[in-house]
């Protein structure tokens, strides 16, 4: 009895085994028979867990990667970065996306923004009978039609017209933030991207600084040598909406 | 509970994450001679010297190999004087964490005297993972215990 039992143990065994055939392929099963190639028949594993990544096979390939001998750069370069103090995150931090309008950079809190976007892919269209040089016109968002607007207007910062445009141009955006009546849209310069920064880094507002943006700033802070503007969202949205009724 | 898995040699072993600080990747240390094999040096770890061990060397008695995989797990101990330290457990393959509740930890009633912290038993699907107990494992290391 117990070799009958052995050999129908290794049966299964040898089951188990076919089933796994994919991870035996030299070229890796998720690049012919999984979802990065197209060979028939395809995966039965694809059934169970939809894409390769969720599959084992997949992930112990990748682990074998590291399975690799420690490179002498490698161990050094840790050891001077272990080695090093931690940079500490400072408690309540706000999270901000530093953009440029013309020849000022300003910041708006992360958490409001939906999306950005490559202008190429937006035009906006401009409304007849509106001559509201703040509201540029309506522009369509994943099939919605949202208002464009313009901050530059808003926010009175001149345009500078002797800028070297050819190399900028590349730069510009289209910003997309969520507000409760819905999204706005507008246009900036440049995008430097997403950046921590602690409130006690604030500096006040230069009261030399006339223009309307000073109401809309709630502090100014250091970065990279740029006096950046950390915007008031809320104010800012509110007018928006004053502006374009 | 949320355990990190790793091997010493081609046997996989686990620890309980709640006492793991960081899991540093393999760095240069500073080695002291006259030292048993398995203390692998002196690591700066954030301008701090924290020993590490060799776990592989300790449990297997032949070195860690020197892999992407191998890296150092800093854990936190109390030492005999009360306080707390830290200690750094070299080890292959520290890859992977997995979630297990209290009950998979099971202490199978045979302790060795050469290595008590080496014992309890987590299962996984089919197999057996040794778990390496945190809280004995410093006071078997005879040179700790000095201060």
């Amino acid at each position: 009895m117990p070799s009958q039992l052995t050999v129908h143990n290794s049966q299964l065994e040898t089951q188990d085994s076919q089933s796994q055939v994919p991870s035996s392929h030299p070229r890796g099963c998720w690049k012919t028979i999984g979802v990065w190639g197209n060979e028939e028949p395809r995966c039965h594993k694809l059934e169970r867990v939809i894409h390769c990544r969720n599959c084992d096979v997949f992930t112990q390939t990748g682990r074998k990667l590291l399975e690799r001998d420690l490179p002498e750069e490698y161990k050094n370069e840790w050891t001077k970065v272990m080695a090093a103090e931690k940079e500490e995150n400072l408690l309540g931090a706000i999270s901000m996306v530093i953009f440029r309008i013309e020849e000022e950079w300003l910041a708006l809190r992360t958490q409001i923004f939906a999306e950005i976007i490559d202008p190429e892919k937006l035009r906006s269209h401009s409304l007849p009978h509106r001559s509201n040089p703040i509201l540029i016109g309506i522009t369509n968002v994943h099939g919605e039609i949202q208002l464009c607007v313009s901050l530059r207007e808003l926010l009175g910062i001149e345009t500078i017209a002797d800028r070297k445009k050819e190399d900028r141009n590349g730069n510009k955006r289209m910003m997309v933030v969520n507000s409760e009546g819905g999204q706005w849209v507008f246009p900036v310069n440049e995008i430097y991207g997403i950046h921590r920064i602690h409130p006690s880094t604030f500096e006040n507002v230069p009261v030399t600084v006339a223009k309307a943006q000073s109401t809309y700033t709630k502090g100014i802070f250091n970065w990279e040598g740029k006096h950046v503007a950390f915007l008031d969202d809320d104010l800012l949205l509110y007018s928006l909406i004053r502006n374009v009724q | 509970m949320l355990i990190l898995l790793f091997y010493i040699g081609n046997i996989m072993y686990t620890i309980k994450c709640e006492k793991v600080r960081e899991i540093a990747p393999m760095v240069t240390l500073k080695e002291i001679p006259h030292t048993p094999d398995f203390f692998a040096g002196f690591f700066n770890y954030r301008g701090s010297i924290v020993p590490v061990i060799d776990l592989c060397q300790l449990v297997q008695g032949c070195p860690c190999r020197m892999r992407l995989s191998s890296r150092i797990i800093l854990v936190d101990y109390i030492g005999k004087d009360s306080t707390s330290h830290i200690l750094g457990l070299m080890a292959e393959g520290v890859t992977e964490t997995i979630r297990k509740p209290e009950e998979a930890f099971v202490l199978p009633g045979i302790k060795s005297e050469q290595a008590p912290y080496l014992g309890g038993i987590v299962m996984e699907q089919k197999k057996m993972i040794q778990y390496i107990d945190l809280d004995l494992l410093p006071n078997c290391i005879n040179f700790l215990n000095k201060d």
